[in-house]
């Protein structure tokens, strides 16, 4: 075990390494540095930087040294201050823009997650238990359709029926009177009532992916001889299920979280644009848009290691669940 | 002969495939004394685990059991398997209870994610009722039973940890927690090396004589037969083709495919320096099953005009021994009067 | 293993003598054609092929063709029998023309179908003039109207007045395009890694391996919408599309690498490998004559299973405005018309390049399901 964990570890810190790398290849790719976009729109406002500004701030920030050099300074700066740079957009420090929004984001991904789980594993389940029966069918289909369907055209639709029918969108995370209001059972309902649809949108896609996934597993898992042997021995048949081929099918199950923690990033990218949440979705597209890379880039480099935290988080759920990896034996 | 233990009668088990149905079982009958061995031999796809699996309806889609009986006779009262209900009570006892199952591949037969002393304890627990400890205790003295070293640490290792051995000795042990009063062995060597293969045997051996259990015992490994048997069933695709105590069928094989599986076994000293005769062609495929008798196009006695044309008859001989074919015919007629 | 041996003479009937002396192709195309689905989603692909290939005639329209005067217009229908005009039934290809009308409020103009008002429409009629392949001028068309000036919009204008059934296949050529071609590219740069790797073997292929497992553990999509975005604003049509495609088959090709590697580390310990080398064959000839055809219908499964993702990226990518832009026309930015819902609403068929999308990557899917199950006739 403590070689495994020391090895996905380890894994992990060069992940971090390449992405921290992308990340500042990204942020350097525009031409022109960012120091030299913030003098021309400073100037176009009418209040010139002075030479000395100019000076420290190329300093604080690297931009004379090469490449390599220029690496260092941004990747210590945010080791040992938490200093992401600057956004040039909105003239703030890129924690102070991305801050507030961390919290939604993260809140609507992981509800998110969870609600795909607890749909897609009984349904999942339940398709490879009893197949080619049409409710399996059905599940396929539509399985396929999920996976199909982009998840801004899902959005799309969506606005589109919404208006036919109620004549709006509903946006936001929560009403105007609810907004400023303080916790109580009012505003969690409010919150609700606002967040199926990001959830829906952004969850379609996993849902459909992972019921796809369990069901292959299963599927693969009840045909195995220790299936046979186990009825063979009386084990009744639910608990022959629960306790046999579903826990099998359980592992690669959860080291998903890797691949539908950014699939869930990214969704809200497209239904918080849709739908005007104060996530970081909205924001990066923007930056993005803009080229304002400091904060496109903090964005990705926050989104990334996120990401790379949920896969060592899966990778320890399945040490845990898996005693052949526990132990080093296989994969 | 002692008491009939099960009766196999009229059992036919079929795949179904998109090119039609493919009878792997086509009318098998047999019978398991109480206390006996009966070997099952046969080439692979013969139809015999498809057989042992029928028993316990383990058989799963696309496969699905046609038709014919299988009657247990070790309770109080005999009842056939086939008809009995899905959830019935005396399916569950049975499995694992009153029969217990081995496999040929020992190690993929356990759950790689659960210790073989949790699975072994399972299985007690449903079938006495023992509380964890007590079974915990039961589980320790089986493993010792079947020979497994530091069974009370080895209770607690996960199948990957242990050889085929002695997961084969753990699935034994599982298979004997009830004290069953038949072991189906579904050729539990195949997969092991010989030298484990022979301790296995063994093992089997003076656990029968130990248990006073019967033992269905399913190879196609002719000397595993003259070890262990008591009596043999010769099966060719899907069908019994000659029934025999083990003495009689060695000595005086009746069927042209025992007597060609035996001739292909090697023996020591004669065998040196020669071709070993082979049986020719392969298996056909069950779906296109030769007319007549299906062994016809392999057999060195066929006639033309009889047995490519009609399906051979059962012939029975004076001391029971059955073979399916056209040779005694007339013979078994005379015998018999 | 009785089970595996009747299973196995199920699929394989030696008795039957076409089956055994059947190529390897020709089995796999037995067992595909039993997928029905599968094999009209080929049929459906190759119809999107040659939309591809010929697109200047299909479309009724050149992609820059703008209509001023017809804004967010209704699809037509297209109609063989006049049964409004004054004497009776009229047979002739035709469809009806608009009727505006403007909200006096809102200033909207909004259209309908006016019976009175037909439009002739004739297949291979004299449109505006191309050059087929880039190469062969020409000037006629499918289908379009008679008179190249009266409306025909079978689906419908967009919101600049474009025709969107002329535009969807134009961005049908270019958004398959994107798949297609960056699957190859990423496919190039699987096999080539995926053959050194297994070629060489021992550290090479250690650290090529652990290369890969790195780059797959990168987050894929965050990293394509910063390289995306980081393209200078002012670049071309043409070069951007090729480096959308680039960048789409960079982030794919760890998986089909992946696939490749694997392929040829299982086939190299198979009896009939070991053979042909016995035979004395040389490497390349193993490599290429026995080790690849064999599993070519697994490769072809494996493309036409990555494509979906490529193309669903790009249409992603167009439409939150970072891939390909206008002038260039794809599904994605098709789909940025309907992005407004205060335009969506009344124009729902802007909704129908997404319609598209959807059919294309089922089609993939189950075409590339279809390989995969029918690419191991002997195995099941």
């Amino acid at each position: 075990m403590v070689k495994y964990l020391g090895r996905r570890a380890l894994y992990m810190a060069a992940t971090l390494l390449a992405i921290s790398l992308v990340v500042f290849v990204i942020i350097s790719l525009p031409p022109g540095d960012f120091v030299t976009a913030l003098r021309a729109k400073y100037s176009v406002m009418g209040q010139g930087l002075t030479e000395t500004d100019v000076q420290a701030l190329r300093v604080r920030y690297g931009l004379d040294g090469n490449l390599l050099q220029q690496y260092w300074s941004w990747i210590t700066q945010i080791i040992l201050h938490g200093d992401l740079g600057m956004s040039f957009e909105h003239s703030k420090p890129v924690a102070d823009v991305i801050g507030p929004r961390l919290g939604a984001t993260l809140g609507i991904s992981l509800i998110t997650l969870l609600m795909t789980w607890a749909l897609a594993f009984p349904i999942g389940v339940y398709s490879a238990v009893k197949q080619h029966s049409i409710g399996d069918y059905a599940v396929t289909t539509i399985g396929f359709l999920g996976l199909a369907v982009p998840n801004f055209l899902i959005a799309l639709i969506f606005i589109y029926f919404s208006v036919t029918w109620f004549g709006s969108v509903p946006s936001g995370l929560c009403s105007p009177e609810w907004c400023e209001a303080s916790w109580n059972l009012g505003k969690l309902l409010d919150l609700l009532g606002h967040l199926w649809v990001p959830m829906i949108v952004i969850g379609t896609a996993g849902v459909a992916g992972l019921v796809r996934i369990i069901r292959n597993n299963l599927l693969d898992e009840l045909r195995r001889p220790y299936v046979t042997a186990a009825r063979a021995r009386g084990v009744p048949e639910r608990r022959l299920l629960r306790r046999y081929p579903l826990r099998v099918a359980l592992n690669p199950f959860v080291s998903t979280i890797g691949w539908v923690l950014p699939l869930l990033l990214v969704g809200d990218i497209v239904v918080g644009q849709i739908l005007s949440l104060p996530t970081l979705g909205p924001i990066l597209l923007g930056a993005l848009k803009a080229q304002d890379m400091y904060l496109a880039g903090s964005i990705i480099m926050v989104l990334s290691v996120v990401t790379v935290l949920g896969t060592l988080i899966s990778d320890l759920l399945l040490g845990w669940l898996d005693p052949r990896i526990r132990l080093g034996h296989q994969r | 002969m002692s008491e009939p233990l099960l009766e196999i009668s009229g059992l036919r088990t079929g795949f179904e495939t998109y090119d039609g149905t493919v009878p792997a079982v086509d009318g098998v009958d047999l019978t398991v004394h109480a206390g006996k061995t009966l070997c099952v031999v046969g080439e692979s796809g013969c139809g015999k685990s498809v057989t042992a699996r029928s028993i316990l309806r383990l058989v799963e889609a696309p496969g699905r059991i046609q038709g014919g009986t299988v009657t247990w006779r070790g309770g109080d009262e005999p009842f056939d398997v086939l008809s009995l209900d899905r959830d019935d009570e005396r399916l569950q006892r049975l499995r694992g209870g009153d029969i217990g199952m081995i496999f040929q591949e020992p190690a993929a037969s356990l759950l790689p994610l659960r210790s073989i002393g949790a699975q072994l304890i399972e299985t007690i627990r449903i079938h006495t009722g023992m509380g964890k400890k007590e079974a915990r205790a039961r589980a320790v003295e089986l493993l010792e039973q079947v020979g497994i070293p530091k069974a009370a640490e080895r209770v607690d290792a996960y199948p990957f940890q242990l050889s085929g051995g002695m997961c084969q000795r753990a699935m034994i042990a599982i298979a004997l927690c009830a004290n069953p009063s038949l072991l189906i062995a579904d050729e539990p060597t195949t997969a092991l090396d010989v030298t484990t293969q022979a301790r296995i045997l063994d093992l089997i051996r003076n656990l029968q004589a130990e248990h006073h259990m019967a033992v269905m015992f399913i190879t196609h490994d002719l000397g595993v037969v003259a070890e262990l048997a008591d009596e043999v069933a010769v099966m060719y695709l899907g069908k019994v083709v000659e029934r025999a105590g083990v003495e009689e069928l060695f000595a005086d094989p009746k069927h042209p495919y025992t007597k060609q599986l035996l001739g292909s076994v090697p023996v020591l000293g004669r065998d040196r320096g020669r071709d070993l005769p082979t049986i020719p062609g392969t298996v056909p495929n069950p779906l296109h099953r030769p007319k007549g008798c299906s062994f016809h196009p392999r057999c060195a006695e066929a006639m033309a005009g009889r047995c490519d044309v009609e399906e051979p008859p059962e012939a029975v001989f004076a001391d029971g021994r059955t073979a399916q074919c056209v040779l005694y015919d007339d013979r078994s007629e005379g015998e018999r009067a | 293993m009785t089970l595996k041996a009747t299973d196995g003479a199920a699929v394989e009937p030696e008795a039957d003598g076409a089956r055994a002396t059947a190529s390897q192709r020709r089995l796999v195309w037995w067992a595909f054609k039993k997928h029905r689905l599968a094999l009209i989603s080929a049929w459906l692909l190759i119809a999107m092929l040659v939309v591809i290939l010929l697109t200047e005639f299909i479309a009724p329209f050149g992609s820059r063709h703008r209509d001023s005067a017809y804004t967010t217009a209704p699809p037509q229908v297209l109609k063989i029998v006049d049964t409004d005009g004054g004497d009776g039934w009229q047979w002739g290809l035709h469809v009806d023309g608009y009727v505006s009308e403007q909200d006096p409020r809102s200033l909207r103009i909004t259209y309908e179908a006016d019976p009175d008002d037909r439009v002739d429409v004739g297949f291979f009629v004299k449109g505006e003039e191309y050059e087929l392949f880039g190469l062969i001028p020409w000037d006629r068309h499918l289908i379009g109207p008679e008179d190249p000036d009266d409306p025909m919009y079978l689906l419908g204008t967009t919101t600049d007045g474009q025709d969107l059934f002329s535009q969807l296949v134009y961005a049908t050529r270019v958004s398959a395009s994107v798949g297609i071609i960056g699957v190859l590219l990423a496919f190039a740069l699987g096999i080539v890694l995926g053959a050194i790797s297994g070629y060489f073997g021992g550290w090479i292929d250690n650290v090529i391996q652990r290369l890969i497992e790195l780059f797959m553990a990168v987050p894929s999509i965050p990293l394509w919408l910063g390289l995306a975005a980081a393209l200078p604003a002012q670049m071309g049509p043409v070069t951007r599309y090729f480096i959308i495609t680039t960048i789409l088959a960079l982030v794919a090709w760890t998986g089909l690498a992946r696939e490749v590697r694997g392929r040829f580390l299982a086939m190299r310990g198979e009896e009939f490998v070991t053979s042909a080398m016995l035979d004395g064959s040389s490497h390349r000839r193993v490599m290429f004559r026995h080790m690849l055809p064999s599993f070519s219908s697994h490769i072809i499964a494996a493309l036409s299973l990555s494509i979906p993702s490529m193309i669903l990226a790009e249409t992603a990518l167009s439409w939150l405005g970072l891939g390909l832009r206008p002038p260039a026309v794809s599904w994605g930015v098709q789909l940025q018309d309907a992005s407004k819902w205060s335009v969506l609403s009344n124009a729902p068929w802007l909704l129908i390049p997404g319609l598209v999308v959807v059919i294309v990557v089922l089609a993939f899917n189950f075409v590339g399901d279809g390989m995969r199950d029918a690419a191991d006739p002997y195995k099941h």
